[in-house]
């Protein structure tokens, strides 16, 4: 393994992460860190467990063990902690330790995740269909919204002016994207390309620090995914964003990532520059050098 | 005429024969039979012709399909007139609505109630199914929580019409949020029957809790007031009656036109708070949980307080509409409050088109009008309503009125 090599500031950093799934063992002892500027990919074959990683990171799944600690806003989090951990009986003698279980049982879940700063996307677009572009990402922009039922029945002025606000921002990232002549199309209208960057769109509008794709490119031609490469290094450069990026087109994962994670059957098999990385016996046995072609 | 058509006729022909023969050849005298055969005969030739006519007109389907274009042009001309017209209609509406008293018997007057109360009741339920997407068999028992937490309010507490309104609302609240609570997990079918049974738990307690809701007897609910004005012959409640005050003969129109001008101006306000929360940060959190669960979690939306949210929202018109319906009424029992109703409820929403507005309306206006227009047919009710909703599934699977959405435009 090539430690140390990559550097820079850590915003996320998954410590001995584990899970499994009765006696599957899904991840075993996964160590990673995620730099704040930097695009970071995670590869691996079929099945090694890359979404699992993701979904570990998003909240949809709850680790057996290990840490998940996010340099978020409002501070330092572990995002196991926030999804609500069971209760033990040793908890019963350490009250400050229950105190906290029970706070983040009451208040977590899956939703708290993107409030401290960490957004996704899926590997199968999950849009509002029946809904339009804008509405989309007015839904992504909620908790920005203004929460006085009174007030937005009887549309009193800040809350007009709260709604054009967010408007506005929706209307700058469209115009980024080259979307605002959709902003009034249902979104399940688009084809399929305007769909995958909508759904990027919808979750930068959600204002986060990281920012995980789940295999953007999968299903767009050789020009679509070469623009979206510009773009996620755009976001990433531009707007300071943080990227996690799941990639099967390697030529893409290449081209954009500053540091690459290499997953084979649950365990991290690789940690390093893409120029280490691609040089790697075992990743070339492992992942190159047999599933080239999936 | 060509041999597959006279093949298909004359197999009709038989078929129809083997089917009206036992149905309608045998004539039952005391412990005999007697054997008729002209009956099934000719019955099977009208059949066999009607197939006939069918089969030519098939064939000649593309000159029909351009006949009935046409058809559907010439009928939609005055209708596009209309839409011209639409702004004077929508000054003259209100005021032939507000003088609608003046103008109708007291038979249409409750007519007119009852339509209205089943707009709130659609209004409530296109939250939950039409916005939020959660498929609601028991809405009904919100709208009895509504209704006898008027009448029994006023027995055992002594709650007046006013007092009742915000106390019947709060309580269907509640109870939106008891039954969404244990549904938070689930989905589509599953969620439909819990709403069932929860619907078929409430009916139960109120029919057989026989010391508490008087049970199968029902209870009185008392006439409403309106600024101490009694709507009762006479004074029960600590006002006056209202032809006291006026100085004319007491009259049951008075209560009505009072409920009917109330619950007008309940419905516009309804109608008013429904367009502007669809618009809401809440209404597109409701519809975006129903697009997509996950999708929302990952956007960091609460799945568990917007699901609750939409419950008791929709519970609280329901609680409203209840307590129309009894001071309506005057008298409620259980028999109200079936599935039926729910199902009705469901029927508005669904004909109307979920979501929208106009078209929830037009559905509860057609649904509650229809039956009183075709009072001679009442026995083929149920069947006019499945009919109709056969067709509007085939023709127009999304209600009457398809949901506008909001549009934006750029600031200047």
């Amino acid at each position: 393994m090539t430690e140390a090599t990559v550097t820079g500031e850590a915003l996320l950093s998954v410590e001995s992460l584990g899970l499994s799934f009765g006696g599957l063992v899904a991840l075993d002892d996964v160590n990673f860190r995620v730099r704040r500027d930097a695009v970071t990919a995670l590869i691996g074959p079929n099945g090694a467990g890359k979404t699992t990683v993701f979904n570990c990171l998003t909240g949809f799944y709850r680790p057996t063990q290990g840490r998940i600690v996010f340099q978020g806003k409002g501070g330092t989090v572990d995002v196991v902690e926030l999804l609500g951990r069971a209760f033990t009986a040793n908890d019963m003698f350490a009250p400050s330790r229950l105190a906290r279980k029970l706070y983040y049982k009451m208040s977590g879940g899956t939703h708290q995740i993107i409030r401290r700063g960490i957004a996704r996307t899926f590997q199968n677009t999950r849009l509002f269909t029946a809904m339009t572009v804008m509405e989309n990402l007015l839904v992504a922009q909620h908790q920005a919204t203004h929460a006085n039922l009174l007030a937005g029945v009887l549309e009193l002025p800040a809350y007009r002016r709260t709604e054009r606000k967010l408007v506005d921002r929706a209307w700058g990232w469209l115009r980024e994207f080259g979307l605002e002549k959709e902003r009034n199309r249902l979104a399940g209208e688009l084809p399929y390309g305007q769909q995958k960057k909508l759904e990027i769109v919808r979750a930068l509008c959600t204002d986060p620090i990281l920012i995980c794709f789940d295999e953007p490119a999968a299903g767009l031609n050789n020009s679509e995914t070469m623009e979206l490469a510009a773009l996620i290094r755009s976001v990433c450069r531009g707007y300071g964003i943080a990227v996690f990026i799941i990639e099967h087109d390697m030529t893409l994962v290449m081209q954009i990532s500053d540091h690459i994670i290499v997953l084979d059957s649950g365990r991290v098999i690789a940690d390093g520059t893409p120029a280490q990385v691609s040089s790697d016996p075992r990743v070339l046995s492992a992942y190159l050098g047999t599933e080239e072609d999936d | 005429m060509s041999r597959p058509l006279l093949r298909e006729t004359l197999l009709t022909f038989f078929v129809a024969l083997v089917i009206f023969l036992p149905i309608t050849g045998f004539i039952l005298k005391g412990y005999d039979y007697q054997l008729a055969w002209l009956r099934p005969l000719l019955l099977a030739i009208i059949v066999a012709c009607g197939r006939l006519v069918l089969l030519l007109c098939r064939r000649r389907s593309a000159a029909m399909g351009g006949w009935l274009a046409g058809a559907k042009s010439r009928l939609a001309a005055p209708l596009q007139l209309l839409t011209a017209q639409q702004r004077h209609l929508s000054y003259a509406l209100p005021a032939v609505l507000l003088l609608m008293p003046l103008m109708v018997n007291e038979y249409w007057l409750t007519v007119l109630i009852s339509v209205f109360i089943y707009i709130l009741l659609g209004m409530g339920l296109n939250i939950v199914v039409g916005l939020a997407g959660l498929l609601d068999l028991g809405f009904v028992a919100f709208y009895a929580v509504g209704a006898y937490s008027y009448a029994l309010g006023a027995q055992y507490l002594g709650l007046g019409f006013w007092t009742a309104l915000p106390f019947a609302m709060g309580l269907a609240a509640c109870c939106g949020v008891l039954l969404g609570f244990p549904v938070l997990r689930m989905h589509g079918d599953y969620l439909a029957i819990v709403t069932l049974g929860f619907g078929e738990i409430i009916r139960l307690v109120l029919n057989n809790w026989l010391e508490f809701t008087g049970g199968p007897n029902g209870v009185q609910a008392p006439a409403p007031t309106f600024l101490g004005l009694e709507f009762a012959p006479t004074a029960t409640q600590g006002g006056r009656p209202l032809h006291e005050f006026l100085g004319v003969d007491y009259a049951i129109a008075y209560r009505y036109t009072f409920i009917y001008l109330l619950s007008l101006l309940v419905v516009c306000g309804t109608v008013f708070f429904f367009n502007r929360l669809k618009k809401m940060p809440l209404g597109r959190s409701w519809e975006a949980l129903r697009e997509d669960e996950i999708a929302c979690r990952s956007l960091g939306l609460n799945h568990v307080t917007i699901k609750l949210s939409a419950f008791s929202m929709g519970a609280m018109i329901a609680g409203m509409a209840g307590v129309f319906f009894a001071a309506w009424q005057g008298f409620i029992n259980p028999t109200s409050f079936t599935f039926f109703e729910s199902a009705l409820i469901l029927c508005i929403v669904v004909l109307g088109g979920g979501g929208s507005t106009g078209g929830v309306i037009a559905a509860a206006v057609v649904i509650t009008l229809l039956p009183e227009i075709l009072r001679e047919f009442s026995d083929f009710r149920l069947i006019l309503f499945g009919g109709l909703m056969v067709v509007m599934m085939i023709w127009k699977p999304r209600g009457f009125v398809v949901a506008k959405r909001q549009q934006f435009e750029q600031a200047e």
